[in-house]
């Protein structure tokens, strides 16, 4: 009847059981406990300690057992390598005998425990995959953090650079504005340099180049030349000022000697300005305003390609107005004789273009001087 | 003589407190994660001074999480613990405190240590004090004993465990 109850304890609910004295030695009933467990014993009375190393640290616990002041104890899901991995648990249950023995119970817990522990590693292995996951974010996080905070050094060093460049921008447009009128002022002073000299001349450079400007546009040149040629044209007869002013105001005809002279100022006027750093060849434009296309005239006698656009639409201008313009020392032919000349010569001593386009400016009416002539006595 | 105390292994998931046991008692490493169930006991003698001996019983219990707790029984009757953390996992080393306080509450008066473990992940020649600087400088922990341990290279394994064999028999760890 006891080997019934072993085996039906056993193979129905894979229960060992056995007991335990006072000397901690335990001895298990009924088949298979010692291979379940993977001792070598095989039967009597083995040291506890030894058999089940888990129970070091629980003997006051067995004893107060055996002693039946306590019911049970139990150390439970032990975990053992024999061949494969067992499971159990492991119980000290009270015999009601207070002989200082009691019940040993080992319940084989194997396969339960393995699946629990296969639902168990999945557990694991995916609360550390979402770990991983939170740091990563983290990471993500603080490097978005460093992003943000990088664009806003960057945005902020940027607004101190916009500030900066419109600071600087200022100064070079202060700059810029401050040369020009220096230049323009310069400019001016030669201009009036020569014209305090010879008054009756006085406005003559001026004219010549606002026509020579507005010829120049007319033929669609680009605003820095068309600039360029103004600036020429205001200087082109700077060389003047070592002429003696009897020279220049002589009525009637000039002789060989006083005309020599007079030839001799597109050259000075050229070594006066050479050595002025101007963006455009004023010194160039001034040197060869007296040239004709035919090569008759001075002081080089070039020929066509030879000389500057530049020099060339100055050299109509100069012209145009020193007949059209009444000196009080000289009989002026007028506008139209002016006109007339030019059309005469053109293509032979004035550039073709330039003389069609002065023509077109002022027989449309689209040109006329507006800056006063001298008059005796003004 | 001859000691045999009780060493309970403490530790979040997955920090490598089976990893450790391996290592000091079989001298292996495998990098493949099985996750403990309920507890493995393992033993070791190691020598103290003279001609004494210490049987350790090394109690490898399962890891907790946010959710899970030891269980009270395995901690009774403890002569040590090591609470370990993981170096590269913080909520580990912060659940250090929780697992120190729960081993003290049950066993007052045992020694215990701290294993920073897998600290070959930050460097080859990572030390004890890179490992504290990981680690809250408040409670018990603040002055527990610290060890920076791999159980990958091994480092610092051995001598942790010896560590705290030393400990527990300076507090007059039972004689059996």
């Amino acid at each position: 009847m006891k080997n019934d109850i072993d085996d039906i304890l056993l193979n129905r609910f894979r229960i060992f059981h056995g007991e335990v004295n006072a000397r901690f030695e335990v001895r298990f009933e009924g088949p298979g406990f010692f291979e379940f467990i993977g001792s070598d014993a095989v039967s009597g009375w083995s040291d506890l300690t030894e058999l089940f190393p888990e129970t070091v640290g629980s003997e006051e616990a067995i004893l107060r057992i055996m002693e039946g002041q306590r019911g049970e104890y139990g150390i439970i899901s032990v975990n053992r390598t024999v061949v494969e991995e067992i499971f159990y648990n492991l119980y000290f249950i009270d015999n009601c005998r207070h002989d200082g023995t009691c019940i040993i119970v080992v319940r084989d817990l194997t396969n339960e425990l393995l699946y629990r522990q296969a639902l168990q590693q999945q557990k694991n292995e995916i609360q550390l995959l979402q770990q991983q996951l939170v740091d990563k974010n983290d990471d993500l996080d603080s490097a978005n953090r460093a992003l943000r905070a990088s664009r806003d050094e960057l945005w902020k060093l940027n607004q101190d650079l916009e500030i900066k460049v419109q600071e600087r921008t200022g100064q070079l447009e202060e700059s810029t504005k401050l040369s020009k009128r220096l230049f323009t002022q310069t400019v001016g002073a030669l201009m009036n340099a020569l014209e305090q000299r010879d008054a009756y001349t006085m406005g003559h450079q001026l004219r010549v180049s606002t026509l020579a400007g507005a010829i120049a546009r007319e033929m669609e040149l680009d605003d820095f030349t068309v600039e360029g040629i103004m600036v020429a044209g205001n200087l082109h007869d700077l060389g003047k000022i070592s002429v003696p002013s009897e020279f220049l105001t002589k009525p009637g005809i000039l002789t060989d000697e006083e005309f020599a002279v007079i030839k001799a100022h597109p050259g000075i006027g050229f070594r006066i300005l050479k050595d002025i750093e101007f963006p455009w060849p004023v010194a160039q434009y001034v040197l060869m305003h007296h040239e004709r296309l035919d090569g008759s005239g001075y002081p080089s006698r070039l020929r066509g390609e030879d000389i500057p656009l530049g020099a060339k639409i100055l050299c109509v201008a100069d012209v145009v107005e020193a007949m059209a313009t009444p000196r009080p020392y000289r009989h002026a032919p007028g506008l139209d004789l002016a006109l007339d000349e030019i059309m005469k010569f053109r293509g032979v001593r004035y550039d073709e273009q330039a003389v069609e386009a002065c023509e077109r400016l002022f027989r449309s009416g689209r040109f006329s001087w507006k800056i006063p002539v001298y008059k005796s006595g003004s | 003589m001859e000691y045999k105390w009780k060493i309970t292994i403490l530790g979040d998931f997955a920090v490598g407190k089976t990893s450790l046991v391996q290592r000091f008692v079989y001298n292996t490493f495998s990098d493949s994660y099985l996750t403990t169930i309920g507890v493995k006991v393992s033993r070791k003698e190691v020598k103290l001074g003279g001609t004494d001996t210490a049987m350790l019983l090394l109690w490898d219990i399962a890891g907790t999480d946010l959710f899970t707790q030891v269980s009270h029984d395995y901690l009774r009757g403890a002569s040590g613990a090591i609470i370990v953390g993981d170096i590269s996992r913080k909520d580990t080393l912060a659940s250090l405190e929780k697992h120190l306080a729960l081993f003290r509450e049950i066993n007052p008066g045992s020694g215990y240590v701290i294993a920073v473990n897998k600290t070959d992940l930050i460097g080859a020649d990572a030390g004890t004090e890179a490992a504290r600087r990981h680690l809250p400088a408040t409670g018990a922990l603040s002055t527990a004993e610290v060890f920076a341990t791999s159980a990958l290279d091994g480092r610092n394994v051995e001598s942790m465990f010896t560590a705290l064999a030393k400990k527990i028999e300076g507090r007059g760890g039972s004689e059996k």
